[in-house]
């Protein structure tokens, strides 16, 4: 669930959509339509920084600091930044990245050139990435931790954690020690700016044992499970629980690896939410490799792969669980559901997929799976890891179990050469068919490909991407990659539910060196806090105005208006003003509140988009403001400025004593001006303001507005604009948008009107909204 | 933006300004300067007779800022060229033409507004300035800081005929005299150029100001052997508004100094797309049809 402050939140989160009913105007629309972009959100940037739990320069092992800038138009200036498991700080040199694009830096190639990171090999810790921006989602960014030499990486994630918004209750998962040459890490590292302690509780067949857990500021810890098992331990699998009574966030992972076989696996972790309630959830591992290997992996030929999915009830009650796979061949799909599972209190279980394979129940030259999990109960209550490897453990794969689905995601980098190719799939999570939107963003973030599918339910979309390239297959625009393209990074988006999307997603990145392949994560993309515009709202009785819903959509930074999206509708005085729609009528003088509701993918804590429902309001204040001003000529000043007075319409109300102002509803345009001539170009008004009725004026009448340049300025432009190539008469234009304040801070835009001064060689003329001075000789 | 990007703009201006002039003779400006959030920080490239005050001008309006400028008179063929009109020229041959300062392309770099100490007006601008000051553009500039904060960039540096770097006095900093009594902020203002003109014996006139505000503004400003600038500025103050001044000089014009006072707005862009200067004072403030 997902805080928001005062009067902006209605509701709680969800997890997933809520059930349609009958009464349209108190949920959510069904099929709420595309969010209308209003272009980049005003650039007001924070310190942001997102943290991934492990690097090592240890010696054999090397890291990639892998960063993408998720922004659609804007630049950003990334400092990675080094713990070593002290906490201690060493900051690289910044790295800037153009929209849409990714890097990634090699840390012993940098050693080479920076002895500072020379003295951190034999290190080890976590990766701090800060930069100024609008939201942490502002960047991608994760480390890819390898062994060099062996088929060994890991590609670990940054997101949130430590910031104060993002709470834990702990940490679940299962610890995995195959063989004895295996060693498993659980790496703990804590972002935050104050030390977190808890408990590492790991179960056996025949023991519990407990770790306390202490972690300073910035500090990492890594935890070999054999040795906190002890060596009496036997058993090759268990549960690990770390709890955190004090609910911070940290940064986690667990590796587990063999440099004997080649084994590389990372055993997934999953969070508690302490304020959890238990509800149905639907896990889901996109890229299940199957026992007869793809044969883009690269693998040899006649390696099997043994599918394995680990599961673990961590909950305290009874658990049933129903799997399904939805499998698919080169020229077949089809869905195993065998009976629910059920497990007991913190039994772990390991299912082979390979039986239904052996059996003909997912036919044996089936390549892939989704496999899908569902139980009821908290998150984390089911943890489940899925691997795919050879009997030696040296040829093999995994997918991560995630239940995220989002209505975009921002991907991280792939990667196609000789010994490289990357594939990427999204499949449709939701209960209607819906469009999907693969771009493939590369050159540097500047050029794309752009693939648009729509899915069924539980339709995948997969791209093999070296294919693509190998193929000169061209996009849903007509548009191939250029053959010489090796990397880039990627986008999904889905393209019908762009509030609360359908999506689900992974990446497989295919080193055919090794033969092994390292999955990514995106990052899911969620909106901002929205805000109903006009804020406040202020205007006559008897007119209508469109409102608007605004919220930055986090990731590429943009402003979209949500208010086709928004429902229940509302004001609070309907007597001063309805607002049915998004068109807010206003009926009467005084005071309402407007609002709206909408239901959408809220961006915090990423790497989360939990649902949330937003309710902003407006302030609405119903006066006697004008429609309309008619202009009257007062005379003139300084003898080339024209003065007017201006009455408030409709006559017959009152507007003594409040303010009208002028602002420009475009930009002027001045033909009496040259390069270099020293006037104030483009022209724009003076921003005035007035008192109605005050400062000798009339009742409901304003002024004096005196316009144009003075005479000394005629002058100047008649004397020397001429040997400039001025023709005269030139003529200064002003687009003067007059307002008028309903209350404080409330103005209604109630008149546009064109002013001129025309300068001829020795006449001038001053206009306002169609009254002029006359040709006045000078 | 990279560095090569950033050479490859400028190399396309140079272009568009080295076509335009050999189509004209003229060359062409840009209309305003055109900031970019680049590679290594945020640039900042004009294209003017008097660029650093076109730069200058971008970024007041891009962040909001509240800068005064006070040109630098140049005078010299080394600090202005020809700028006669060809068709006024045919028909005015042997008169005496006019000029424009010599001034064009101008690029400067400099960092995010939000990665420097808060408030960033000041590092920013002097970042600026000093690359202006070293391109062979006319006038040499300084930023000065009230005990207020308030940022003028001041001209105080010409080239005199033989080409030679002079040194020069702002013709604000003349002390004036003027009795203290109670009279609208335009009098006021006339009042100080007035005495400007007399104590310098060099001309000042108003091209556009906010008549409206410094005719409705009762100001009560004076005193003895006070700088131009302060009482300028102590009378804009009187007004409540956000004004800054530009002080403007044409060698053409009796050798006139030209004051321009006008709101410091921030671009803004508004519910309909429109993109539109927003008096700082006003910003926040939404007005709608």
């Amino acid at each position: 669930m997902v805080r928001f402050s005062s009067r902006f939140v209605l509701a709680v989160a969800l997890l997933f959509p809520l059930p349609i009913q009958v009464c349209a105007q108190s949920v959510p629309p069904r099929h709420p339509p595309r969010p209308k972009l209003l272009g980049p959100a005003d650039w007001k940037p924070s310190p942001q920084s997102v943290s991934a739990a492990y690097w090592t320069l240890e010696p054999g092992w090397n890291t990639d600091l892998e960063m993408r800038n998720n922004l659609r138009s804007r630049e950003l200036t990334i400092t990675p930044v080094l713990r070593i498991a002290s906490g201690q700080e060493l900051s690289l040199a910044p790295v800037t990245v153009a929209p849409q694009h990714v890097v990634s830096l090699n840390l012993r190639n940098l050693a080479q050139e920076d002895a500072r990171i020379l003295n951190y090999s034999g290190s080890f810790g976590s990766a701090v990435f800060r930069f100024s921006g609008m939201s942490a989602v502002n960047v991608f960014a994760a480390t890819i931790v390898r062994h060099e030499g062996e088929p060994i990486d890991f590609h670990f994630d940054a997101d949130e954690a430590g910031a104060t918004y993002y709470k834990m209750g702990g940490l679940e998962g299962v610890w995995w020690l195959p063989v004895r040459s295996s060693t498993d890490y659980l790496i703990l590292s804590n972002p935050s700016e104050k030390a977190l302690s808890g408990s590492l509780f790991l179960s056996t067949l025949s023991q519990n044992r407990r770790v306390p857990i202490s972690i300073g500021a910035g500090q990492t810890k890594r935890v070999n499970i054999r040795q906190a098992l002890g060596p009496s331990n036997i058993s090759a699998i268990g549960g690990l629980t770390l709890s955190l009574p004090g609910n911070e966030s940290l940064s986690a992972t667990q590796i587990v690896f063999d440099e004997v076989t080649g084994l590389a696996a990372i055993m997934k972790l999953f969070d508690r939410d302490p304020d959890d309630k238990p509800t149905n959830h639907v896990l889901r591992a996109p890229m299940m490799a199957l026992s007869q290997p793809d044969y883009g992996l690269g693998f040899p030929n006649g390696t099997r792969l043994i599918p394995h999915v680990f599961l673990r009830n961590a909950g305290v009650t009874q658990m049933q669980v129903a799997l399904t796979v939805d499998w698919r061949s080169e020229t077949q799909t089809g869905e195993l559901a065998p009976p629910a599972l059920t497990l007991s209190p913190g039994e772990v279980r390991v299912v082979s997929l390979m039986e239904p394979q052996k059996s003909g129940q997912i036919p044996a030259n089936a390549n892939w799976g989704v496999v899908n999990l569902s139980y009821a109960g908290r998150r984390a209550d089911l943890v489940a890891v899925a691997t795919s490897y050879d009997q030696n453990h040296r040829y093999g794969l995994q997918t991560p179990f995630s239940e995220n689905v989002s209505q975009k995601w921002a991907g991280g980098m792939w990667h196609v050469d000789s010994t490289h190719n990357t594939l990427i799939t999204t499949g449709n999570a939701g209960t209607e068919p819906t469009t999907a939107e693969v771009t493939l963003f590369y050159n540097g973030g500047k050029r794309r490909y752009r693939l648009q599918k729509m899915l069924p339910p539980g339709q995948q979309l997969w791209l093999d991407v070296g294919r693509l390239i190998h193929d000169q297959l061209p996009d849903s625009d007509g548009n191939t990659l250029a053959p010489d393209t090796m990397t880039g990074s990627y986008e999904l988006r889905d393209l019908d539910h762009q509030t609360v999307g359908q999506l689900y997603e992974g990446k497989l990145v295919i080193d055919k060196t090794y033969g092994h392949a390292a999955y990514g994560c995106g990052t899911c993309c969620g909106y901002g806090i929205p805000t109903l515009l006009p804020d406040p709202f202020g205007g006559p009785a008897g007119i209508n105005n469109i409102d608007e819903m605004d919220s930055v959509e986090q990731c590429g930074g943009d402003t979209v208006d949500l208010a086709d999206d928004a429902y229940d509708w509302n004001s609070s005085n309907t007597a001063v003003a309805t607002l049915p729609t998004k068109t807010l009528h206003t009926v009467a003088t005084g005071s309402a509140t407007g609002n709206a509701t909408v239901y959408v993918q809220a961006d915090k804590p990423a790497p989360r988009c939990p649902m949330a429902y937003y309710s902003p309001e407006q302030p609405v204040t119903v006066c006697t403001a004008p429609t309309s001003e008619t202009t009257t000529l007062y005379g003139t000043y300084q003898i080339t400025e024209g003065s007017f007075v201006m009455s408030l319409n409709p006559g017959t109300n009152n507007y003594d004593s409040h303010y009208v102002t002028e602002g420009d509803y475009a930009t002027g345009t001045d033909s009496c001006y040259w390069p270099g001539a020293s006037i104030t170009n483009p022209p724009s008004v003076a921003g005035s303001t007035w008192t109605v009725g005050a400062n000798g004026s009339a009742h409901d009448q304003y002024g004096v507005d005196s316009i144009g340049f003075t005479s000394a300025g005629v002058s100047y432009i008649q004397q020397n604009g001429a040997a400039h190539d001025i023709d005269f008469p030139c003529v200064v234009t002003f687009y003067q948008q007059m307002s008028y304040e309903c209350s404080a801070n409330a103005f209604y835009a109630y008149a546009d009107n064109v002013l001129t001064q025309t300068i001829g060689s020795n006449t001038v003329k001053v206009c306002r909204a169609g009254v002029c001075t006359g040709s006045i000789p000078w | 933006m990279t560095g090569k990007h950033a050479a490859i703009l400028v190399e396309l201006l140079l272009l568009y300004a080295l076509s335009s002039a050999q189509s004209t003779m003229r060359p062409k400006y840009m209309d305003r300067a055109l900031i970019q959030h680049g590679a290594s920080g945020e640039t900042v490239t004009a294209n003017d007779p008097l660029p650093l005050h076109q730069a200058i001008s971008a970024l007041s309006q891009e962040y909001g800022w509240r800068v005064n400028w006070e040109v630098a008179p140049c005078y010299s063929r080394f600090d202005v060229v020809d700028d006669t009109g060809p068709k006024w020229r045919s028909s005015h041959p042997g008169e005496k033409g006019v000029t424009r300062p010599a001034g064009g392309l101008f690029v400067a770099t400099f960092p995010d507004p939000a990665s420097v100490p808060q408030p960033p007006e000041e590092e920013i601008l002097n970042r600026v300035i000093e690359a202006y000051n070293a391109t062979d553009n006319p006038g040499k500039y300084a930023l000065r800081t009230d005990a207020r904060g308030l940022l003028t960039v001041v001209g105080t540096t010409v080239r005199d005929q033989t080409g030679a770097l002079q040194k020069i006095t702002p013709v604000l900093d003349t002390p004036l005299t003027i009795e203290k009594v109670r009279r609208n902020a335009y009098d006021t203002i006339n009042l100080i150029l007035d005495g400007l003109s007399v104590a310098t014996n060099r001309k000042l006139i108003i091209m556009s100001v906010p008549t409206n505000l410094l005719r409705d503004t009762l100001v009560e400003i004076g005193g003895r052997g006070v700088a131009a600038r302060a009482l300028l500025r102590e009378t804009l103050d009187g007004t409540q508004r956000p004004l800054q001044y530009d002080l403007g000089f044409d060698p053409d014009f009796s050798s006139v100094f030209i004051l321009n006072i006008t709101l410091a707005t921030r671009t803004e862009v508004d519910g309909s797309g429109r993109i539109r200067p927003v008096p700082i004072d006003h910003i926040g403030r939404v007005s709608h049809p």
